[in-house]
C-alpha cells in the first residue's frame, strides 16, 4: 500500500509517500510566498527520485486546513484532481491534528496558528492525541482561560512568529506518525473533500449581520 | 508567396541556380527534375523575385528535405519559417507519415529552427560533413493529425472545461458559473470565488469528460489562463493543470486571459491576419494587433477603469442589478441621448479612459437628485453607452486605417454588447472592413477559447514546466 501525504496549509510544503510502514521519500521545504510555484515541482521530483508513479499511489492523505487559505487550497487542489483523475482513495485530517500527533508531549497538547485580531484557530489534545476541545476559530483569551481551566500543564504548538511570546514547542512534523494515525480513516469521494477554512470570509460574515439585523427589526 | 517549380520555368531554374551557387551546380537542377520523379522545389517569391527555396524528396508517405535556403539578405523574415510551415502542413493534408532532415551539428539557426516545428534528433552522424557532424532530424506527422487540447479557465467567477481540436473544432464545455453568489454582494467577492472554484472544479472536469466522451488519455496537451485574473481564482484552475499535466505526462501550456477573448473568435472564423482586436471586458480595455497567430502588438489600452467595470459601476449609480451591462444595454435601445457627457480622452492615443465619465454620470445623478428631478434612467443610458461606443468606435476605426488592416475582431465580454456590436457592424459594413465578433456564448470568459488560444501557443511550443504560476496582473505577448 503506497500512501501520499500532503500538507501546504503553511509557508512549508510537507510531503512524504509511505509504504509498508516505512517512510520512503520526504519533502519539508520552506517555499514562503512561493508556495503555489515550486509545491507540485517538488513533489513530481520526490516521486521521481524513488521511481514510483502516480498510478502506484493507493491513497492520498491531504491536510484540509485551517491555515492560509491560498495555501490549503494549492495541496487540496492538487489532491483532489490526483484522487478523482486516478480513481484513488483520498481522506482529510486537519493541520492541528497534525501537529498534536507529531508531539509527544505527555501532557495536553495545543496546535495553534494565528487567524488574527486576538483570533487563532486552535485544538486541544490530550497526550494519547484524543481530542478534548474540537479544532476552532476562537478568541486566544477565551482559549487560555480554558486552558486554565483544566488545571493540568500543556504546552502550545505552533511556528508561528506572530504567537511566539506563548509557551510553545516548534512543530516538525512526523510525516511517518501522521500517516499511520489516519490512513485507516474512511475515503471520502474526492468531489466532495472541502478545505478546513473555520471562518467565514469576511463579505459573508458582514452579510451575515446584515441578515441578522434586519430579522431582529 | 510560395510556388512551386515547374519543369519549364526556365527563367526560375536559372536564376534559382545563380542566386544559390553554393547549392547548385549550372544544369543541375534541370538535370535532377527531369530525372528524378520524387523531386519538388518550392519556392518563396516577392513578385518575381526568388527569397528562398525548400527542395524535397516525397516518398509515397515520407518526405525528405534535400535543400532549405533563404537568401542571406532576407532572413530573419520568417522566410524559412512560412517554407517550412508550407512542407508540414502539406505533409499533414496528404496524411504523410513523416519529414526526415539532415543538418550540420553547427547550424545552431537551423536546428533552433526545426526543432521549433517539433523535430526530433534520430541520429548523429560522425564526421558526416568532415569534421562536423550530421544532426538526423524526424518529425511525425501522422501522430499530431488531430491536437485536443483540454482548456481550463477560472480567473474570475466561472469555473470552465472545454475540449477544443485543432484549435477550431469545440467538441464540448462545461462551465459553472457563480454570479448568482456573487450577486449578494454586489460584485466579484475573490475569496468566496475562489472558494466555490476548488467546490466545483473536479464536478465540471467530470462533466466535461463525460459530456465529449473522452478520457484524459485522448487529450494532446493542456492549457490554462495562468494570468491576469484574480489571484485566488487563477490558483486552483492552474494547480489543476498542473496536477493533470504531472498526473497524464501531457505538456503544460500557459494561455494569457486576453489572447483567449481573442481566440474566441476563432471559434467562429479562422482569424484572418492582419487584424486588430478591441478587448473590451470587465477588466480589460485594449486594442491590439495581430500580424499573425500568436503575435501581439499592443496599441493601447485603458488608462484607468475598463469600459465593463464602468458599465457596472454607472449600473449601480442608476439602481440596477449586478451586473448593470446587459441592463444598461437593453435600457439604451429604447432611451434617447438626451444628457449631456464628455466624450473621454479624445486624443491622438489608442488609449481610453472612462473613471471620468463614470464621475461625470455619478455627478449628474446627484445634481438631478438635488434638484428634486428624477432620473429618466432610459435616456441616461442611452446617453452613457452612445459615449462609450463613440470612443470605442472612433479609435478602433482610427487604427484599421492608420495601420491599413482589414479585419476587425470584438472580444471580451463588454462586446456581446448590441448598442456596441451594431455601431461596428454599421461602421465596419461602410468602410468594407471584415468583421468577427464571438458567438455571446464564447464572449463571456469560457474554456472553449483557452483551449483555442492554448492549441496555438502549442504550435508556437509556448509549453511550461510544473513550476507555472498564476499572475494577477501581466502583459499580452
Amino acid at each position: 500500500m503506497n500512501l501520499f501525504y500532503i500538507d501546504t496549509s503553511s509557508s512549508y510544503l510537507y510531503s512524504g509517500i509511505v509504504s509498508n510502514n516505512s517512510l520512503k521519500a520526504s519533502r519539508k521545504v520552506f517555499f514562503g510566498s512561493e508556495l503555489s510555484k515550486y509545491a507540485l515541482n517538488e513533489i513530481s521530483k520526490m516521486f521521481e527520485k524513488i521511481n514510483i508513479l502516480p498510478k502506484d499511489i493507493d491513497k492520498i492523505i491531504v491536510v484540509a486546513g485551517p491555515g492560509s487559505f491560498t495555501g490549503i487550497r494549492i495541496g487540496m487542489t492538487i489532491a483532489k484532481i490526483f484522487a478523482f483523475s486516478l480513481k484513488k482513495e483520498i481522506t482529510t485530517l486537519s493541520s492541528l491534528e497534525a501537529m498534536a500527533y507529531s508531539s509527544n508531549f505527555d501532557s495536553i497538547k495545543v496546535p495553534i496558528l494565528d487567524a488574527r485580531r486576538g483570533y487563532v484557530y486552535a485544538g486541544v489534545y490530550d497526550e494519547n492525541n484524543n481530542i478534548i476541545l474540537n479544532d476552532q476559530y476562537i478568541l486566544l483569551e477565551k482559549l487560555q482561560k480554558y486552558l486554565n481551566s483544566l488545571k493540568k500543564e500543556y504546552i502550545f504548538i505552533t511556528n508561528d512568529s506572530k504567537l511566539a511570546n506563548l509557551n510553545r514547542t516548534k512543530y516538525n512534523p512526523d510525516i511517518l506518525k501522521i500517516v499511520n494515525m489516519v490512513k485507516d480513516r474512511k475515503s471520502i469521494n474526492p468531489h466532495l473533500v472541502e478545505p478546513l477554512y473555520l471562518k467565514l470570509t469576511e463579505a459573508e460574515e458582514n452579510l451575515g449581520s446584515k441578515n441578522d439585523s434586519r430579522v431582529t427589526e | 508567396m510560395i510556388v512551386e517549380l515547374q519543369n519549364n520555368d526556365d527563367k526560375y531554374i536559372s536564376s534559382l541556380e545563380k542566386l544559390f551557387s553554393n547549392v547548385f551546380l549550372e544544369g543541375d537542377i534541370e538535370k535532377e527534375i527531369n530525372n528524378n520523379p520524387y523531386l519538388k522545389i518550392y519556392m518563396y517569391l516577392n513578385e518575381d523575385d526568388i527569397l528562398g527555396f525548400i527542395e524535397i524528396y516525397q516518398i509515397y508517405d515520407r518526405i525528405e528535405i534535400a535543400n532549405f535556403n533563404v537568401l542571406e539578405s532576407y532572413q530573419n523574415q520568417h522566410i524559412g519559417s512560412k517554407l517550412l510551415e508550407y512542407i508540414i502542413n502539406n505533409a499533414i493534408d496528404n496524411q504523410m507519415k513523416n519529414i526526415t532532415l539532415e543538418v550540420r551539428s553547427d547550424n545552431e539557426k537551423a536546428i533552433y529552427l526545426y526543432k521549433k516545428y517539433r523535430f526530433e534528433n534520430v541520429s548523429i552522424r560522425k564526421n558526416y560533413y568532415g569534421k562536423v557532424d550530421g544532426i538526423l532530424m524526424k518529425k511525425d506527422i501522422i501522430k499530431e493529425k488531430d491536437i485536443y487540447i483540454l482548456g481550463i479557465e477560472s480567473s474570475c467567477d466561472e469555473t470552465s472545461f472545454s475540449i477544443v481540436k485543432n484549435g477550431v473544432e469545440e467538441i464540448g464545455t462545461v462551465t459553472s458559473s457563480q454570479i448568482n453568489i456573487h450577486k449578494l454582494y454586489g460584485g466579484v467577492v475573490p475569496e468566496i470565488a475562489s472558494r466555490a472554484h476548488i467546490k466545483n472544479i473536479t464536478f465540471v472536469l467530470e462533466e466535461c469528460l463525460e459530456k465529449t466522451k473522452m478520457t484524459m488519455d485522448d487529450i494532446t496537451a493542456i492549457a490554462v489562463t495562468y494570468g491576469p485574473g484574480l489571484i485566488g481564482s487563477l490558483l486552483v484552475g492552474v494547480e489543476c493543470a498542473k496536477t493533470l499535466s504531472f498526473l497524464y505526462n501531457k505538456p503544460l501550456i500557459p494561455v494569457h486571459h486576453i489572447s483567449g477573448h481573442i481566440y474566441a473568435n476563432n471559434l467562429v472564423k479562422r482569424l484572418e491576419f492582419p487584424l486588430i482586436a478591441l478587448v473590451i471586458s470587465g477588466g480589460h480595455t485594449e486594442l491590439i494587433l495581430m500580424e499573425k497567430d500568436y503575435s501581439f502588438k499592443k496599441l493601447g489600452g485603458t488608462l484607468d477603469d475598463a469600459v465593463g467595470e464602468c458599465y457596472d459601476k454607472v449600473g449601480r449609480v442608476i439602481g440596477v442589478e449586478y451586473p448593470g451591462g446587459p441592463v444598461i444595454d437593453k435600457l439604451a435601445s429604447i432611451g434617447k441621448p438626451s444628457y449631456n457627457l464628455p466624450i473621454p480622452l479624445n486624443d491622438d492615443s489608442y488609449n481610453f479612459s472612462f473613471s471620468g465619465l463614470k464621475s461625470a454620470v455619478i455627478n449628474l445623478v446627484h445634481n438631478e437628485e438635488q434638484r428634486g428631478n428624477e432620473i429618466n434612467k432610459e435616456n441616461l443610458a442611452c446617453s452613457f453607452q452612445n459615449v462609450v461606443i463613440e470612443s470605442l468606435t472612433t479609435k478602433t476605426m482610427k487604427a484599421l486605417k492608420e495601420y491599413n488592416i482589414n479585419n476587425l475582431i470584438l472580444a471580451g465580454g463588454v462586446s456581446a454588447n448590441m448598442g456596441i456590436r451594431d455601431s461596428f457592424k454599421k461602421l465596419c459594413e461602410k468602410n468594407n472592413i471584415n468583421y468577427t465578433f464571438p458567438s455571446v456564448k464564447y464572449s463571456t470568459d469560457n474554456a472553449a477559447m483557452i483551449a483555442s488560444s492554448g492549441y496555438y501557443a502549442y504550435l508556437d511550443n509556448r509549453i511550461s514546466d510544473l513550476t507555472l504560476n498564476p499572475v494577477s496582473s501581466i502583459e499580452l505577448k
